[in-house]
């Protein structure tokens, strides 16, 4: 490294002034060579990356939700930040809420911050998750392997490779940058829903409720938490803790979930087979229901 | 009558003619008288008469004196023309009468007493007539007639000593001045002691002469006496001068009082005169020394050039007409003077310069060089005093250095009359100063520096003033060269543009011109000069070969190239930039300067984060760069290439990483594994599997480590997916059998293969690779190779699909009776069970979760079929009573198969907790009520960043 710069100072000479520039000799009819000025040429101060103060800013996030703080793709947030008016104060976390908005990504932004941001393991990681919101997963590899060359073991990025594995239906390689994600950062909340998710699917709701009930106090609102930990709470049958916690999910996000069928099964089980069919009665709509388990639960 | 006669003479010199008329009257009157007394006596009184005769001869000299004057003021035609006889009538007349009555005395009175007086009238007349010898014998009788005692016998021998000393009788005037001057009572005497002296001086008593002369001198200052203490001074010093007593001269001169100087210059002249010019020559110089007045020195040097006419050392003659020469610069020289040292100078010089070209003094080189410069001199001198004829004379003066082979001076001096000449427009000395200087440049003596100093003027000149081709092409580059010697290249510059205009076509000249001064211009590090002739010669300003005009803009560009680079030096960076971009357009770059100016463009703009460009320039960089250059700025190139793909130019970016990695082949770089890298990576961004397969051929192909093929291997192994054709995945595995890949990742690939053939529907395909699959895996455990978790899933999965077959095999196997039958049966399917247990052993081996809780319940279901098998076995023909029975018995007979079932059961459950495996045959185990979770995908959650905590 140090002989490439010290061929680039050689080439590009170490000096940073702003005189303005002459008139331009007519024979430069390129406008990247018209419209450039010595201030161009100015060092940008580097962004000194600070673990501590890597979360996601915005006046519209409750502090006490701190899984917003890790990803605004959580549950009603996702669909909030959908919006226009949503916004965030750092503008590197603003790149993948942008993309969410737009699909892509906001190209001029992300230029714009490239020089200040470049060494910031943050900024490729919003990258890259613009390119798994695309399902460009190569490329979206290509920025999260730089957010780790950046900060190794950077946990956002990690957790996002378990994304690409998860969509490239790879549960276990997912599972396992999860699992590794939530190892390093033992108090972050969302590598520990990402394998709750997978744990849930594959049976293992002890062990789901061993590892979110730690944390059932950082839920804040988020739907996604309840959810996962009253279904997990459900699946060990303590029936009635996991009919309380559904109870603090609110309607709007509970009757759009499959998650309230364990719900249901909850209700079922506690004898409250009415409830559980208003549930299941509610939630038709959204979510397709086996049959069979409408006629358990008539039983 | 003589006192009368005496006063009057007094009188008369003593006053003037101021009175002469009434002396004429007095005379007259005296006259009138005497006659009448003589009338009287009937002429027989000789007093009487001697006195009418004195009366009338000092009438004579009263009126000849009056007649004189009269004369004198005459014009001089009107006294050519005159006719004296009657003009001088009147004194004549009286002349006459007094020597008439003169003669009656003598005539009748012979032994009269006053005879001598007579005869002294008659002397004096004859005198006044100019009749010498008759007044000397008149003076002799007035002499033997009268008392030696007598004034008359004094003055008459004064008178005759004085008719002898003008007709040079030294001998004699001095006998009678001897006699007639023993008495100084005489108020005249001084006057008469002079005319002694002199004469004495003549015949050679210079002594007596000196001292007689010191008296007159002393007797003059005495008040008492006539006054010739001037001339006396004045003869002094020709008297001391010829006495070779010139000390004693100069000491009566100060003894006297009187001015040294002039005495010195009037007894110079009277040596000169005498002949004796080393004598006049020596007292000049000692009047030299005496400090004179300039006006002395004037004339001083002129007499010692008058004797220089005669003798003079070359000295003498540098040291006095120099002197001379400043003394006309201050105006105090007279025509004459100045005439004198002009002729004395140009006589001199021409004769010193025909001795010079006579070359007779070239053999003494010191007697040569003073000659030369004494020569030289003398014409500058002349220059000097002659400005209407400075040129000429300077031009002379070259001449003479020129003769004398002094060439530098003869040089410098042609450069001088050739200034001259050009100030007085003096068209022919201008064109023969040219001339000499061209005849003298490159002569011996002729130093860089002087030919520097000269030539240039010179052929200015020439120049303008037209001259033929030959010479004009000759001079243009002599000029040319000159000033380039003098590090002059704006006039270098000129004399090349002059050049070019006269002489359009001469290619071969301009071009060793201009690569003269743009080599020059190199060397001063004058940089905008070499830019603008280079500038001029790509503008075909001159006209040079094509191979010149290449060269010439190579180098302009690389003179561009180096402006681009101080502009980034002193910080200003778009200029640079500019710069860079108008040598990497200049049409006469060179492909090297090309791709050094593109590089730096490309730099530039990776400094200024403009990537699009940068991306363009980088391009643009690696198409141009030769291949031993590249290995130079590799390095870098990769640093820009990685921001290029980071900022999403992937198209661009594997163009320029494909380009480069064909360039950089078959060199020696540490980056290569990068580039190769980069390159396969941004293959795989593309989804372009076959191109990153084909980077590994390349990788091969240029040497690149193992190391480095293996984990390319990896790369494009992970990106292998279910949905990739199997023919895709056959190439992938062919070649990464063949080399590089890890036993794991061909097995992988394998498993990739079987999964596309059975999406193909090439079963028994299929079933041919799974083999092999499982051959690779072999391999890979025997090299104990850390295995992915998806690969034992599917080689686990193969043995699962083994272990269904074995369950045919079990099921098979049917109870009955009797007893005996059945017991073996049953042996035979507690063997199977225990084979397949064997068999699931096996599967767990193998490490995949999956496998092994899938295994597991294919065992259990096994278990279960076989426990319900026995249980549900009835032998035919039995009563209730009896099944009851038998139903009891096969409770007991299955009981152990049950535990063997039940504790496998709870090690799996303890398994599928504790390692949390992710198979959904888990509910299989825990028998719990599944758990509804909805789409993963749609719930898992992307981290954008780290979280507070």
């Amino acid at each position: 490294m140090f002989k490439i710069l010290s061929l680039m100072v050689i080439l590009i000479g170490c000096s940073t002034g702003t005189k303005k520039s002459q008139s331009i000799n007519p024979a430069i009819d390129d406008p990247d060579f018209i419209n450039i000025e010595n201030s161009d040429f100015n060092v940008v101060e580097k962004f000194k990356f600070d673990p501590s103060t890597d979360y996601v800013k915005s006046e519209e996030i409750d502090s006490k939700s701190r899984i917003y703080q890790e990803s605004l793709m959580a549950d009603s947030k996702h669909k909030e930040i959908d919006s226009k008016d949503f916004s965030v104060s750092d503008p590197v976390s603003s790149l993948s809420v942008e993309c969410s908005k737009r699909e892509q990504l906001d190209e001029k932004s992300v230029d714009v911050l490239f020089e200040k941001h470049r060494n910031d393991p943050a900024y490729w990681n919003q990258i890259g998750l613009c390119h798994v919101l695309k399902n460009e997963f190569r490329q979206a590899q290509l920025y999260f392997n730089e957010a780790l060359s950046l900060k190794k073991d950077y946990v956002p990025s990690l957790n996002n490779i378990g994304i690409i594995k998860l969509r490239k239906d790879d549960d276990q390689a997912a599972f396992a940058y999860f699992k590794r994600a939530g190892q390093i950062s033992p108090r972050a909340i969302v590598p520990k829903l990402n394998m709750s998710l997978i744990l849930l699917q594959y049976g293992h709701a002890q062990s789901v409720v061993n590892l979110l009930h730690p944390i059932q106090n950082d839920f804040g609102d988020s739907a996604t938490l309840k959810l996962v930990y009253a279904s997990a709470l459900s699946g060990v049958k303590n029936d009635d803790l996991a009919i309380r916690v559904f109870e603090g999910v609110g309607k709007s996000e509970l009757h759009k979930t499959a998650f309230a069928i364990n719900y249901a099964m909850s209700l079922k089980r506690t004898g409250q087979k009415d409830k559980a069919m208003d549930i299941i009665k509610e939630i038709r709509g959204e979510v397709s229901i086996d049959p069979a388990f409408e006629k358990y639960l008539m039983e | 009558m003589k006192g009368l006669f005496v006063l009057l003479m007094i009188f008369f010199v003593q006053t003037g003619f101021a009175q002469y008329s009434d002396l004429v009257k007095v005379l007259d009157t005296e006259i009138y008288e005497v006659s009448r007394l003589n009338k009287q006596y009937k002429s027989r009184n000789p007093n009487l008469l001697l006195r009418l005769a004195e009366l009338h001869l000092e009438r004579a000299r009263v009126i000849k004196e009056i007649e004189n004057r009269k004369f004198i003021e005459l014009d001089q035609q009107t006294r050519k023309k005159i006719d004296k006889t009657k003009f001088f009538k009147r004194s004549n007349a009286d002349f006459a009468a007094a020597q008439k009555i003169c003669y009656f005395i003598v005539r009748n009175y012979k032994r009269y007493k006053g005879i001598g007086d007579v005869y002294y009238i008659l002397a004096f007349n004859a005198k006044e007539f100019n009749q010498i010898s008759r007044a000397k014998k008149f003076f002799q009788h007035a002499i033997s007639k009268t008392s030696s005692q007598s004034t008359t016998n004094n003055k008459a021998k004064l008178a005759l000593a004085e008719i002898y000393y003008n007709d040079r009788e030294y001998g004699r005037a001095v006998r009678l001045y001897k006699q007639a001057l023993a008495d100084r009572s005489n108020k005249w005497w001084t006057k008469d002691a002079y005319n002694y002296s002199w004469a004495l001086f003549r015949i050679g008593k210079k002594t007596e002469a000196i001292n007689l002369m010191r008296q007159v001198h002393d007797l003059s200052k005495s008040g008492k006496y006539y006054d010739l203490s001037e001339d006396v001074s004045r003869d002094l010093a020709y008297f001391y001068t010829e006495a070779g007593n010139v000390n004693a001269a100069v000491g009566f001169y100060k003894e006297a009082n009187r001015p040294i100087i002039p005495s010195l210059i009037k007894m110079s002249k009277i040596l000169l005169d005498q002949g004796k010019f080393s004598e006049s020559r020596k007292i000049l110089y000692q009047a030299k020394d005496m400090s004179p007045t300039p006006e002395q020195d004037v004339e001083i040097n002129h007499s010692l050039l008058l004797v220089f006419e005669k003798y003079a050392t070359e000295n003498d003659l540098q040291k006095i007409t120099q002197s001379q020469a400043e003394h006309h610069k201050t105006g105090r020289l007279q025509d004459f003077q100045k005439d004198q040292l002009v002729t004395v100078l140009q006589t001199h010089a021409r004769t010193l310069q025909q001795q010079i070209s006579s070359r007779r003094y070239h053999g003494r080189k010191a007697v040569l060089a003073a000659k030369v410069n004494l020569a030289s001199f003398m014409y500058l001198l002349l220059a000097d005093i002659e400005p209407k004829q400075r040129a000429e004379f300077t031009f002379f003066a070259a001449e003479t250095y020129f003769a004398g082979d002094n060439f530098s001076m003869a040089l410098e001096t042609y450069s001088k009359s050739l200034e001259m000449a050009g100030q007085s427009s003096n068209a022919e000395i201008r064109k023969k100063a040219i001339e000499g200087m061209k005849f003298v440049v490159g002569k011996p003596g002729i130093s860089k520096e002087m030919t520097s100093k000269y030539l240039v003027p010179m052929y200015l000149i020439t120049l303008k003033e037209g001259t033929s081709e030959q010479d004009a092409h000759k001079i243009y580059q002599r000029l040319f060269t000159e000033y380039i010697s003098r590090k002059d290249y704006g006039n270098a510059r000129k004399i090349l543009d002059a050049f070019v205009n006269r002489f359009p076509k001469d290619s071969k000249t301009q071009e060793a011109m201009v690569s003269q001064l743009t080599d020059a211009f190199e060397k001063a590090d004058e940089k905008e000069n070499l830019v603008k002739i280079l500038t001029d010669v790509s503008e075909k300003k001159f006209n040079v070969s094509p191979l010149f005009l290449s060269k010439s803009n190579a180098l302009l560009t690389q003179k561009s190239f180096e402006k681009a680079q101080s502009y980034q030096e002193s910080g200003n960076k778009v200029n640079a930039l500019r710069e860079f971009f108008l040598v990497y357009k200049s049409p006469d770059s060179t492909t090297e300067t090309k791709a050094k100016a593109a590089y730096s463009i490309t730099t530039a703009f990776y400094e200024a984060s403009r990537v699009k460009p940068m991306v363009k320039w980088l391009n643009a960089t690696v198409k141009l760069l030769k291949d031993n250059e590249i290995s130079i700025y590799l390095d870098s190139i990769l640093l820009m290439l990685k921001s290029a793909f980071l900022r999403r130019h992937f198209a661009e970016s594997k163009e320029i990483a494909s380009d480069l990695f064909d360039r950089v082949c078959k060199l020696k770089h540490k980056a290569k594994p990068t580039l190769a890298n980069y390159l396969l990576n941004l293959h795989l961004i593309e989804g372009n599997l076959g191109a990153a397969v084909l980077t590994i051929d390349r990788m091969e192909r240029c040497n690149i480590h193992e190391r480095a093929i293996k984990r390319a291997w990896s790369e494009i192994i992970s990106e292998v997916e279910q949905n990739q054709t199997s023919e895709l995945l056959l190439k992938i595995v062919n070649r990464a059998s063949k080399k590089g890949a890890s036993y794991g990742e061909i097995s992988y690939v394998y498993t990739r293969i079987v999964a596309a053939l059975v999406r193909e529907q090439r079963i028994p395909e299929a079933k041919k690779y799974i083999s092999s699959a499982k051959r690779y895996f072999e391999l890979a455990q025997q090299q104990k190779e850390s295995l992915d978790l998806t690969l034992l899933d599917e080689i686990g999965k193969y043995e699962v699909y083994g272990l269904k077959s074995e369950i045919t095999g079990l099921k098979r196997i049917t109870f009955s009776f009797p007893e005996q039958k059945f017991k073996l049966a049953l042996e035979r399917k507690i063997a199977e069970l225990s084979r397949i247990l064997a068999k699931v052993k096996d599967v767990e081996k193998i490490g995949s979760g999956r496998a092994t809780i899938m295994a597991y319940r294919i065992l259990f279901e096994a278990y279960d079929d076989v426990i319900n098998e026995i249980e549900g076995f009835r032998p035919p023909g039995l009563t209730d009573d009896q099944v009851e029975q038998f139903s009891k018995i096969m409770q007991a007979t299955s009981a152990p198969i049950k535990n063997q079932r039940d504790s496998h059961r709870a090690s799996i459950q303890r398994l599928l907790m504790s390692k949390q495996i992710l198979s959904s045959h888990n509910s299989f185990f825990t028998g719990q009520d599944p758990v509804v979770v909805p789409n993963l995908i749609e719930h898992a959650l992307p981290m954008q960043k780290t979280g507070q905590f």
